[in-house]
């Protein structure tokens, strides 16, 4: 497969490899958890019976890892269709703005999540007993780095004088 | 309803200026809730709510097994398999490639992991025996729509999380449109080859049959697992999904010794980037629904759409619901999780069935794939072929109105989808 960093600089390679490495973990604890159970219920009638709860709280992170990725990897999902038709000064134009306007609004998410694990983020899971913070903590993280992601995206275009 | 009038608009005209999907649905969401004098934090919450739902699990774990099946060579054998199979006859390798996409949907949930597979194999291998570019083009685009109809199938994951159906019943309600669909795409090229004269590759042998299908034989257990697992009620489609990534990575890196460890991690590390924001927008995507339903959107499109139809026909408020869809499908992708959530409480009020919606939801996710503006399927298929988008759409037609004609007698005859369902379930 192809390398997705190729052309990166090392420092974007060492981030972009140390957030996948989470995410690649958390993949495979997902697999392995819903693969054990499903066999453990008729190999051994026995399941992990905080295993669905661990999973469910483990997607938000999955989301946001495979998210961040795709934002800096320039793979997130868009709309080309009108704006690659666009001049190329004024598609440069709107690309650095749309990376503007999704770097404002993830702030804004990630700021409105403080809030959110500040009323629930004490509340701990049903079978593990773990504080439900430490899975939305997902919501902050994730939208603070994406916007984070999207500026310096925004940043690098601007300097380079193209469009996204 | 103004509210959420202006949060609609301002999510167009975001897509439409190449915003990127998530901050634009984000940015509808926050409007909606804000303007309609929720707390902010509802947003994070109705994500968080959204995301999480066993069902979603599947989409991930389809994915993978998915993108581990191409790391591993596996398209190759089963190329391998349908031509020797199909082959011989007229226009052959145009029948291989429906066979393909037919065997590879039955293992993998999206028509673009199809084309990235088979596409690639089967373009060129088309353009070297003599077919024009934008037919090669063609005929894999349309062909890799039937891999979202036959299970696993992420439109339908994502489908089934958005709506609440049964996504067992989803995949089984796919089994039938799909065989038919890969069916009459094949007596098309029939009656196509025939005309323009394409000659005859090869003969027929059954010794190569049992050859190739001897050496394609494990890949099949996918199928086996994912269907015979549903119909016997073994398992859930989340777990079903968990053993299809077990065995696609036991058979590409210990059976046939195609993938590494080293490539085995890069094609986790791919399944993550491609799903992992996909997820993120069905979360959004409940937490738009939600601040829709509270704004009465879905009773005034409702009003909408009996007004447009002049009536209450249920067929033909079917078939408004659905020309509302296609058109939608023409400009998004992924279509399901921002076009749903909006006409699910509709859908509801006219007592639609939700299997059978579904199944059409599907169709609508294949033309919008093969419709430009966005047309995903002929993005790819250019990029393999090196021909002109237009001129493959062009080439496209036949297949293309085959593809409606199939949609409308969908519609029109429930059945095919629900029948199945219904009969499992007994």
């Amino acid at each position: 497969m192809a390398d997705p960093d190729a052309g990166a600089s090392p420092f974007d390679r060492t981030l972009n490899r140390l957030v996948e490495a989470a995410g690649v973990a958390i993949f495979l604890a997902i697999v392995s958890i819903v693969f054990v159970n499903a066999t453990g219920r008729y190999a051994f009638s026995s399941t992990l019976i905080w295993g669905d709860e661990l999973v469910l709280s483990l997607l938000p992170w999955l989301g946001m890892t495979g998210m961040f990725l795709a934002v800096r990897r320039r793979a997130a999902i868009r709309i080309g269709a009108f704006i690659d038709r666009l001049p190329p000064g004024l598609g440069h134009v709107m690309g650095l703005l749309g990376s503007i306007i999704a770097a404002a609004i993830f702030t804004w998410l990630a700021i409105v999540s403080v809030y959110y694990m500040g009323f629930f983020g004490s509340d701990r899971t049903i079978y593990l007993q773990i504080q439900k913070g430490w899975f939305m903590s997902a919501m902050v993280i994730g939208p603070a780095l994406a916007a984070i992601a999207y500026l310096v995206t925004a940043w690098r275009d601007w300097k380079a004088g193209r469009a996204p | 309803m103004i509210g959420s009038l202006i949060a609609i608009a301002i999510l167009l005209v975001l897509l439409v200026a190449g915003v990127p999907m998530v901050a634009a649905l984000l940015t509808a969401v926050a409007f909606n809730f804000v303007y309609g004098g929720q707390w902010a934090i509802m947003v994070p919450q109705t994500m968080v709510s959204g995301v999480s739902q066993f069902t979603l699990i599947a989409l991930p774990l389809f994915v993978l097994s998915g993108v581990i099946m191409n790391a591993g060579g596996i398209s190759g054998r089963l190329f391998d398999f349908a031509k020797a199979l199909v082959g011989w006859m007229r226009g052959g390798l145009a029948q291989v490639n429906v066979l393909t996409s037919m065997f590879f949907g039955g293992m993998i949930g999206s028509s673009t992991a199809d084309l990235a597979g088979s596409g690639s194999i089967l373009i060129p291998a088309m353009k070297r025996e003599g077919y024009p570019s934008e037919v090669a083009a063609a005929v894999s685009a349309s062909s890799s729509g039937v891999g979202p109809l036959i299970p696993p199938s992420s439109p339908m994951i994502l489908y089934s999380a958005v709506t609440g159906t049964s996504l067992g019943a989803l995949f089984i309600a796919g089994l039938i449109p799909g065989l038919l669909l890969g069916v009459a795409f094949m007596l098309c090229i029939g009656v196509i080859s025939a005309r323009r004269g394409w000659v005859r590759h090869g003969a027929f042998s059954a010794a190569e049959i049992w050859r190739a299908g001897w050496r394609a034989s494990l890949a099949f257990g996918t199928p086996v697992i994912i269907v015979g697992g549903l119909v016997l009620g073994v398992f859930t489609p989340s777990e079903g999904g968990a053993f299809a990534v077990v065995y696609a990575a036991l058979l590409s890196t210990v059976v046939y010794r195609t993938l590494s460890l080293a490539g085995l991690y890069r094609a986790i590390a791919a399944a993550l980037q491609m799903t992992g924001e996909l997820l993120i927008i069905v979360s959004l995507s409940f937490a738009l629904g939600s601040s829709l339903s509270s704004a009465q959107a879905p009773q005034a499109l409702a009003g909408i759409v009996d007004a447009v139809v002049m009536g209450d026909d249920p067929f033909l408020r079917l078939m408004a619901l659905m020309v509302l869809a296609i058109i939608a499908g023409m400009f998004l992708d992924p279509l399901i999780p921002v076009l749903v959530p909006v006409i699910l409480p509709t859908l509801l009020l006219f007592d639609v069935d939700l299997l059978h919606f579904g199944v059409l939801m599907v169709m609508a996710v294949v033309i919008g794939q093969l419709t430009p503006p966005l047309a995903i399927a002929l993005i790819i298929t250019s990029g393999i072929a090196r021909t002109d988008q237009l001129k493959i759409f062009r080439a496209n037609m036949p297949f293309f109105l085959l593809i409606i004609a199939f949609t409308v007698l969908l519609m029109a005859v429930p059945a095919l989808a629900t029948w199945l369902p219904s009969v499992v379930q007994r």
